[in-house]
C-alpha cells in the first residue's frame, strides 16, 4: 500500500515535470535529419503544446518557443555530412546580442594554467584539511592518515602502491566524484579533454603519494583517474546544457545554479571570471541538439537470499526506485571524445540508497556503413558503472571496443551492439572477507563480453535484451580468487503518451566464485522493476 | 575454417570500416631505442639491488603534442653477495603515452615531456637458493606501471635524443612490489 501511494505520488510529480518546466528542453530536443524532401533537410521538433514528434517543413513552421524566442535555428549546409557534430551545431542563436556580445569569447575558450593548478592544488588540500582540522580523531579507531611527513612521503614512493580496504562507497563513488573535480581543473580552464585527463592523474598521483600516510592504493588512482576523466567531462558537458550564456532574470539565475551545483569547479570559474553574468553566445558543447533526460519512478522487488535458485516471490523485498537516464548526442555522428554519452543514476527507499550509477562515453570510432536504412560504427567507449544493492554489488571501470548496428525499418529502429567488457579494474563480493576499513568485496582487473539488442519507437525502447558478462581475477588479499559475472536485462516499455511511459525490467545478476583454499560459490540475484518513465 | 577468418579480416579491412570515416588527423610514426638503468627500492633492493637493460620502442606522434607508444625490451636483475644465486630477467610489454610541452612539428627541435607507460612484465626466475621472498623458479607475468617525464633533442629532421627518469611500479607481491627509479638514455629516428 505504501509503495502503491507512492507510485500516484511519483507518477503526477512526473507528469507535472514533464511539462513546460525546462523551456531549454523544447530546443533541445530539435535535431535535423539529411535528406528531407526540403533544401536536403528536415527538422524534427518537439512542438511545444501537443507534445509530439512532427516533421517541419521549412523554418517558417517552427513555432515560437514559450516565452522566447526560437534561436536555435541549423545552417542548413552544416548537416549534408552528418559527421561533425561539432558543425552541426552552429547556430543562428546570436541575433539578438549585441555586437560585442556576438564576437566575445569566454572564459573556457582560453587556457588558464596558473588557475588550473591553483585549483588542482585547493581541490588537494580542503579535503585533507577538512580531515586534518575538523575531524576529531580521538574519537575514532582509524588511523590519523593525516599526519603526514617527509617520511611518510618517502616510504610511500619506496614501498610503492597496494589494493586498499575502503568501503564500496568509498572506492567506485567518491573517488570517482574526486576525480571529476581534478578533471574540471583543468577543463573549466579551458584545456581539452586529452591534456585535461593528464591533470586527473597527477591530481590523483599527487593525492596518493603525499596526502596520506597510507601506502598509496592502485584501485584508488584507476578509479580516480579513469572514472574522474568519466565523470568529468561527462559533467562539464551536462553544466555547459544547463547553463544559457544568451539568458537573462531568474532564467539565468536558476541555470547558473543549478549548472554550478552538476560541475562545481566549473561553477567557480564562471563566477570569478564574471561569465555568470555576462550574455554570449553559448559553445558548442551546451548545444548538443540530441538530448535527452528521461525520469523514472516505480518499484523494485529483488531476491536478497542470494541462494542459488532465487526465490524472488518468496524471499524477495521491495523498494521504490527513482531513476535518471540522460543521454546526449548521436552515437552514429561523432568524433570528439564524449560527443556521445549516456549517464545515469538510480535512488532506492532502503539501504544501501545510492543503487546504481552508470556513465559510458564514447572515446573514438570509425563508421562502417553511413546510409538512411543502416547505420554500424566500429566504436571505443569508456565506461563506469555502480550497482549497490541488498543482492550485490558491482563495480565497474573498462574500455569496451564494440560494434554497433541501427537498422531503420519503418516506425521502429532496430539497434545492436555487441563489444569486448576490457574491465581495469573490477569488484564484486567476496564470500570469505570483510577488511578493518569496510571492504567485503575483491577487486582486479578482467575481460567479458557485452551484447545489446532492442527495438526503439522514436525515443523508448521498447523491447530490449541486456547480456553483460566479466570475468574478474582478483588483485586483493586475502586470497586469489576469480570471479564469472554475468547480467541479463529484459526490458519491456510501453509507452501511453509520447512522453510518457510504463516500463518492465526483469533481470538476473549471478556470480561464480572460486576460491583458492575454500569452497566455490554460486550467487543468484532476480531483480524485477516495474515503473513509469517521462522524458522532460 | 581459418581461411574464412581470413578472407573475413580482409574484407573488412577493404571496405569503407576503416577508410570512410577516418578522423582528420595524421601520425607521424618513430622508432628508437634505449639503454636502461634501474635503481630498485624497498624491499626489492635487498635482493636486486639495480637492473639494466634495453628498449625497443615504436611511436605515433599525433599532432599536437601527445604520443602513443609500444615497447619491448629485455632486462636483467643484480643480484648481492647473499642473493646470488637468485637472478631474475624481465621481458616488458608496455603501452602508454607522452604529452609534450613543444610540437616538433613546428619546428621545435626540444620536446621536454611527461610519460606514462604500463603494461605487462613477463619475469623469468631462476632460483638455486632463496631465503628472501617466497618465490621458485619459473615464470610469471605481472602489471607494471611507470610514470615520468624526459626531454627530447631533434640534431636533424628524423635523428633525436630521448632522455628520461621514471618511478616504476610492478605488481611482483604485495609486500614487495617492485618499485624503482629508472633512467634511460636512447636514440631515435622519425620514419616520416
Amino acid at each position: 500500500m505504501t509503495h502503491s501511494y507512492r507510485l500516484i505520488v511519483l507518477t503526477a510529480v512526473l507528469f507535472i515535470l514533464s511539462q513546460n518546466i525546462f523551456s531549454q528542453e523544447r530546443i533541445d530536443t530539435l535535431f535535423a535529419e539529411p535528406g528531407g524532401e526540403k533544401e536536403q533537410y528536415k527538422l524534427l521538433t518537439l512542438s511545444s503544446e501537443k507534445r509530439l514528434y512532427k516533421p517541419i517543413e521549412s523554418f517558417a513552421d517552427l513555432k515560437v518557443n514559450r516565452n522566447r524566442k526560437l534561436d536555435l535555428l541549423f545552417h542548413s549546409r552544416t548537416l549534408d555530412s552528418g559527421r561533425l557534430d561539432s558543425s552541426r551545431l552552429k547556430s543562428d542563436t546570436i541575433q539578438d546580442l549585441t555586437p560585442q556580445q556576438k564576437t566575445y569569447k569566454g572564459y573556457e575558450s582560453r587556457t588558464h594554467l596558473l588557475t588550473s593548478l591553483v585549483q588542482m592544488a585547493l581541490i588537494e588540500y580542503i579535503p585533507f584539511a577538512m580531515a586534518k582540522y575538523l575531524r576529531n580523531w580521538e574519537d575514532t579507531e582509524e588511523e590519523n592518515w593525516t599526519k603526514i611527513t617527509f617520511n611518510t612521503w618517502k616510504k610511500n614512493i619506496r614501498e610503492g602502491f597496494e589494493y586498499d580496504g575502503d568501503n564500496f562507497l568509498t572506492n567506485y563513488f567518491s573517488h570517482p566524484y574526486h576525480g571529476n573535480l581534478y578533471f574540471n581543473a583543468g577543463r573549466s580552464n579551458g584545456y581539452d579533454f586529452w591534456q585535461t585527463s593528464i591533470y586527473t592523474f597527477i591530481g590523483s598521483g599527487i593525492w596518493e603519494m603525499f596526502a596520506e600516510t597510507f601506502r598509496p592504493s592502485f584501485n584508488d588512482l584507476v578509479n580516480t583517474t579513469v572514472n574522474g576523466i568519466n565523470f568529468g567531462e561527462t559533467l562539464f558537458r551536462l553544466s555547459a546544457m544547463v547553463t544559457d550564456n544568451r539568458e537573462t532574470g531568474f532564467d539565468r539565475v536558476w541555470r547558473e545554479v543549478v549548472g554550478g551545483i552538476i560541475n562545481p569547479v566549473r561553477g567557480v570559474n564562471r563566477l570569478i571570471s564574471g561569465d555568470s553574468f555576462k550574455r554570449f553566445d553559448n559553445p558548442y558543447y551546451g548545444k548538443q541538439p540530441k538530448f535527452l533526460v528521461k525520469f523514472t519512478a516505480g518499484v523494485r522487488r529483488l531476491d536478497e537470499s542470494q541462494n542459488n535458485i532465487g526465490e524472488i516471490f518468496s524471499k524477495g523485498s521491495e523498494q521504490g526506485i527513482y531513476g535518471i537516464d540522460i543521454r546526449y548526442g548521436d552515437i552514429f555522428s561523432t568524433i570528439a571524445p564524449f560527443s556521445y554519452f549516456t549517464f545515469g543514476a538510480e535512488l532506492n527507499t532502503g539501504a544501501p540508497q545510492l543503487g546504481n550509477i552508470y556513465s559510458s562515453g564514447h572515446i573514438y570510432g570509425f563508421t562502417v556503413s553511413n546510409t538512411k536504412i543502416l547505420k554500424q560504427k566500429l566504436n571505443i567507449s569508456l565506461d563506469y558503472s555502480y550497482t549497490n544493492n541488498p543482492g550485490f554489488q558491482y563495480g565497474q571501470t573498462s574500455i569496451i571496443p564494440n560494434f554497433l548496428t541501427k537498422v531503420d525499418i519503418g516506425k521502429l529502429d532496430l539497434f545492436a551492439q555487441i563489444g569486448i567488457n576490457g574491465i581495469l579494474l573490477g569488484g564484486t563480493n567476496t564470500d570469505y572477507f570483510v577488511a578493518e576499513d569496510g571492504r567485503d568485496y575483491d577487486m582486479g582487473p578482467g575481460i567479458g563480453a557485452i551484447g545489446d539488442i532492442e527495438l526503439m519507437y522514436k525515443n523508448w525502447s521498447i523491447v530490449k535484451l541486456t547480456f553483460t558478462n566479466g570475468w574478474i581475477f582478483s588483485m586483493t588479499e586475502p586470497q586469489e580468487s576469480t570471479h564469472n559475472l554475468n547480467y541479463i536485462l529484459l526490458r519491456l516499455t510501453l509507452p501511453l503518451q509520447e512522453y510518457f511511459a510504463v516500463g518492465l525490467d526483469a533481470s538476473i545478476f549471478w556470480r561464480k566464485s572460486y576460491y583458492e583454499g575454500s569452497p566455490d560459490v554460486k550467487r543468484q540475484v532476480p531483480i524485477v522493476k516495474l515503473y513509469f518513465s517521462t522524458f522532460l | 575454417m581459418m581461411k574464412k577468418i581470413i578472407v573475413i579480416i580482409l574484407l573488412l579491412l577493404s571496405s569503407d570500416a576503416v577508410a570512410q570515416n577516418k578522423p582528420r588527423f595524421t601520425s607521424i610514426p618513430s622508432i628508437s631505442v634505449h639503454g636502461v638503468y634501474t635503481r630498485n627500492l624497498s624491499d626489492f633492493k635487498e635482493i636486486f639491488p639495480n637492473s639494466a637493460g634495453g628498449y625497443f620502442t615504436y611511436s605515433w606522434y599525433f599532432p599536437t603534442k601527445f604520443s602513443l607508444d609500444i615497447r619491448t625490451g629485455y632486462m636483467q636483475q643484480s643480484t648481492t653477495d647473499s642473493t646470488s644465486g637468485f637472478s631474475q630477467s624481465i621481458i616488458p610489454v608496455h603501452i602508454g603515452g607522452r604529452y609534450y610541452f613543444t610540437d616538433f612539428t613546428k619546428g621545435a627541435k626540444i620536446n621536454p615531456y611527461v610519460s606514462f607507460m604500463n603494461g605487462m612484465n613477463l619475469i623469468f626466475e631462476e632460483v638455486e637458493q632463496n631465503t628472501v621472498l617466497d618465490t621458485n623458479s619459473g615464470f610469471k607475468g605481472r602489471y607494471a606501471f611507470q610514470v615520468g617525464t624526459g626531454v627530447r633533442f631533434f640534431a636533424s629532421k628524423n635523428w633525436y635524443i630521448d632522455v628520461n627518469a621514471n618511478y616504476n611500479n610492478s605488481f611482483y607481491q604485495t609486500e614487495a612490489m617492485m618499485t624503482g627509479f629508472e633512467y634511460n638514455i636512447g636514440v631515435g629516428y622519425r620514419i616520416r
